[in-house]
């Protein structure tokens, strides 16, 4: 907690890569579902 | 049975494009009125007086319930009688939703159980609370703050019964077919406005007298923001309680589908019940029960609005 | 000129979403690469262009501080001293002599004239400047070093376009939702249920990033600030909306009684959007509360700190006197041309696009999905003969 207080660069940076994961996260999601309806065709 | 059911539907719907069709036929088999009577009421109270003048032949004989409307189709199908009036229609609906609402309060008084729960949900919560806190001396805020706990409790529990009371005995299906969706919906929601103000205030004495610490200072702001409140919970419970009736009686949906449009009431008036009980008036908070009750205001018109698309099948 | 650029960049990124193909057929080439490009774009800008600032919001930031904490500073060397100490000149013109700084610069082979950035802490019992290291040398852009925020800023680049497209998400769905009422169409619910639940994903992104955010900056994850209570209620109600609609088998029951909620959640989420913000004090920008607060126009907050015992919170500093509409609109819809950075402004509203972009292409993929997994199940309920919907409810049911 100190350090990030400090270097709140890191702050930001953890911010943004939860935004892409999260994202990723869904459309890996999503993917999958496709995948699945593409294989039962 | 639900044949005739159906065309005595499309016959009262005005905007049924197979209502002439549903019209005649009904007057051929004359079951609208054993089916209107059944429902809102028995015959004798009905004003024979009020009958459209000219040949009705043409129509069913559910007009005996709502003259008014029955002269309207009556007039759009040139059977020779005059435009209503409308202050007729609005009669006739004040009528309608009259009589929803007393067939409600009929058929509870019939075997209260409803009320009955109610009323013994309010001493057993308060009760819990009294106990929980003992002699403890507590502050107004919090105070306000149990008091709307309570309420939003008794709400859920209470005020769902409406539709889903008529789901499961399956009245519903006949309330439909005889009162157009706005008497239905300003009948529950009278029924559910007098059951929620009176649980309320009641809620409201039983801490006042068995709560050290909850004191009523301003009486008549507490009795504002009460009603106000009630008007809320009423109107958010009412339409709640119709969709969930459509969900299949989901009992435990009933908190959850509730709470985002309660909240705005709790934000609201857990402040404004605070500083009523700490001895400020009406005058002083006016602004915030402007906006509890605009907010009340527009959740049943929302409500109304709303309602004729879901009860319909 | 601000308002032009990030409203245009929104609407833009609205326009574009619908546009070419709209939700139900795939989107062209162009327009997956322009998303992808934009994106990369913005995550680069965003988390790319350093921050230098100037001599004065440096001693500000270190205010209440110790001084282990460099901070960028960017200036231009005027002259290098014999005795190891640079005379630098930053961007309002005033110039300090810093000791010790000379090395590092002509380390990192800048001289005479070079624009630098350089890692510097301030020292309050000598009341001077340390050096401590070297960052860039010439940079192309900078963005201003804002006490208080300092590199937490670019959380407004990843945070506020998930907020906003909460909202967008939230507006679509009661858009699609009033269509499968009135049309009675099949794709209009699938649409409405998939910018719902796309919506509580950005609602999600949002809620977090905000409370590890709020965290460095307010001193909790979670304050309750009127803008969090609203977010937490979107999220309640997205919660409630799926549940209704797993209560329910017949597809098109669940259509209207889904969008019925829908429509009547609309008076919670304004009055929790436009009305209680206005009522209660907020943290955020742009909160009623502020009006009557003295405001550190700089860092987005009330002076006063909102917790005691904050760490890094900032003394409040009388040098500017806000503008009065700048109170109440926060940087961002502020009419003041200063309020956002003309770099800020331009990352701000490419971060509004591509993210926009990105919305409506998963947008657009979730209801292709959805529409084939339908379509495959009437197929198969065609060839097993169980038929799925309302008809079968009106076989089972007695007459």
């Amino acid at each position: 907690m100190e350090f990030l207080a400090d270097n709140s660069m890191y702050v930001t940076l953890i911010i943004a890569s939860l935004i892409l994961a999260g994202l990723l996260l869904y459309l890996a999601r999503i993917d999958a579902r496709l995948r699945r309806l593409e294989r039962e065709r | 049975m639900r044949a005739a059911a159906i065309g005595f539907a499309r016959a009262i719907d005005l905007s049924d494009p197979q209502r002439e069709g549903a019209v005649r036929s009904l007057q051929a088999r004359r079951t609208g009125s054993a089916l209107s009577s059944a429902i809102v009421g028995s015959p004798r109270k009905c004003d024979k007086r009020k009958q459209p003048a000219g040949d009705s032949s043409l129509l069913p004989n559910f007009e005996v319930c709502c003259p008014a409307l029955s002269a309207h189709v009556a007039w759009e199908y040139g059977a020779g009688v005059s435009k209503p009036f409308a202050g007729q229609i609005v009669a006739s609906l004040l009528r309608q939703t009259l009589a929803v609402a007393r067939k409600d309060f009929q058929s509870e008084l019939r075997t209260r159980h409803a009320l009955n729960s109610l009323a013994m949900f309010v001493v057993v919560t308060v009760s819990v609370m009294a106990f929980s806190i003992g002699t403890e001396r507590i502050t107004s805020g919090i105070a306000a703050a149990l008091i709307w706990v309570s309420m939003f409790f008794t709400a859920v529990t209470g005020l769902g019964r409406s539709f889903i009371g008529e789901e499961e005995r399956g009245t519903g299906f006949l309330l439909r077919l005889t009162v157009p969706p706005g008497p239905t919906y300003a009948g529950k929601l009278l029924v559910n406005l007098v059951l929620s103000l009176a649980s309320n205030a009641i809620l409201g004495l039983m801490f006042i007298v068995m709560i050290r610490g909850a004191e009523m200072k301003a009486p008549e702001s507490f009795l504002v923001v009460v009603l106000l409140s009630s008007a809320g919970f009423a109107g958010a419970m009412t339409i709640i309680a119709a969709l969930i009736a459509r969900a299949g009686s989901k009992g435990a949906l009933y908190p959850v589908l509730s709470f985002p449009a309660i909240l705005p009431l709790i934000v609201l008036g857990v402040d404004l019940l605070r500083r009523s009980m700490s001895g400020i008036g009406i005058a002083a908070m006016a602004d915030d029960l402007l906006l509890l009750g605009v907010y009340s205001v527009a959740i049943m018109l929302a409500g109304y609005l709303l309602f004729d698309l879901i009860w319909r099948e | 000129m601000k308002g032009l650029l990030i409203g245009g960049a929104t609407v833009l990124g609205i326009v574009l979403g619908f546009w070419p193909a709209g939700l139900m057929k795939p989107k062209p080439a162009w327009w997956r690469w322009l998303a992808i490009a934009t994106l990369a774009a913005t995550v680069l800008l965003g988390l790319g262009v350093p921050t230098g600032g100037d001599f004065r919001s440096a001693i500000r930031t270190t205010m209440g501080r110790g001084d282990s904490a460099p901070l960028p500073v960017y200036a231009s060397v005027v002259e290098l001293r014999a005795d190891g100490s640079a005379v630098l000149r930053d961007m309002t013109d005033t110039t300090i002599t810093v000791s010790d700084a000379a090395r590092i610069i002509a380390d990192a082979g800048a001289g005479k004239g070079d624009r630098v950035i350089l890692g510097l802490s301030f020292n309050r019992g000598k009341a001077a400047f340390i050096a401590r290291r070297h960052l860039f040398t010439n940079p192309l852009f900078t963005l201003p070093l804002i006490p208080g925020l300092e590199e937490r800023a670019r959380n407004i680049y990843f945070h506020v376009p998930c907020a906003w497209l909460v909202q967008v998400a939230w507006f679509i769905a009661c858009c699609y939702a009033l269509l499968s009422i009135r049309k009675r169409r099949v794709e209009d619910d699938v649409r409405a249920s998939a910018a719902a639940a796309l919506g509580a994903v950005f609602c999600v992104l949002a809620t977090l990033t905000g409370a590890i955010w709020a965290k460095f900056n307010w001193g909790e994850f979670w304050n309750w600030d009127p803008r969090q209570t609203a977010i937490f209620v979107v999220m309640v109600i997205y919660g409630a909306y799926f549940a209704l609609r797993s209560a329910i088998q017949n597809d098109e029951q669940r259509a209207r009684v889904s969008a019925v909620y829908l429509l009547l959640m609309l008076i919670p989420v304004v009055f929790f959007l436009f009305i209680y913000p206005r009522m209660v004090d907020g943290l955020h920008p742009g909160a009623g509360s502020l009006e009557s607060q003295p405001l550190d126009s700089a860092t987005m907050r009330p002076a006063a700190p909102p917790t005691a015992g904050q760490k890094d919170s900032p003394a409040p500093e009388k040098t500017a006197v806000p503008a009065p509409e700048k109170k109440d609109a926060g940087p961002i819809l502020s009419s003041d041309p200063d309020a956002l950075n003309p770099i800020k402004q331009v990352i701000f509203s490419l971060s509004f696009f591509s993210f926009s972009l990105l919305f409506f292409w998963i947008l657009n993929v979730r209801v292709r999905i959805s529409l084939l997994e339908r379509r495959r199940e009437m197929s198969r309920a065609a060839t097993t003969g169980i038929v799925p919907g309302p008809i079968a409810e009106d076989i089972v049911r007695p007459s």
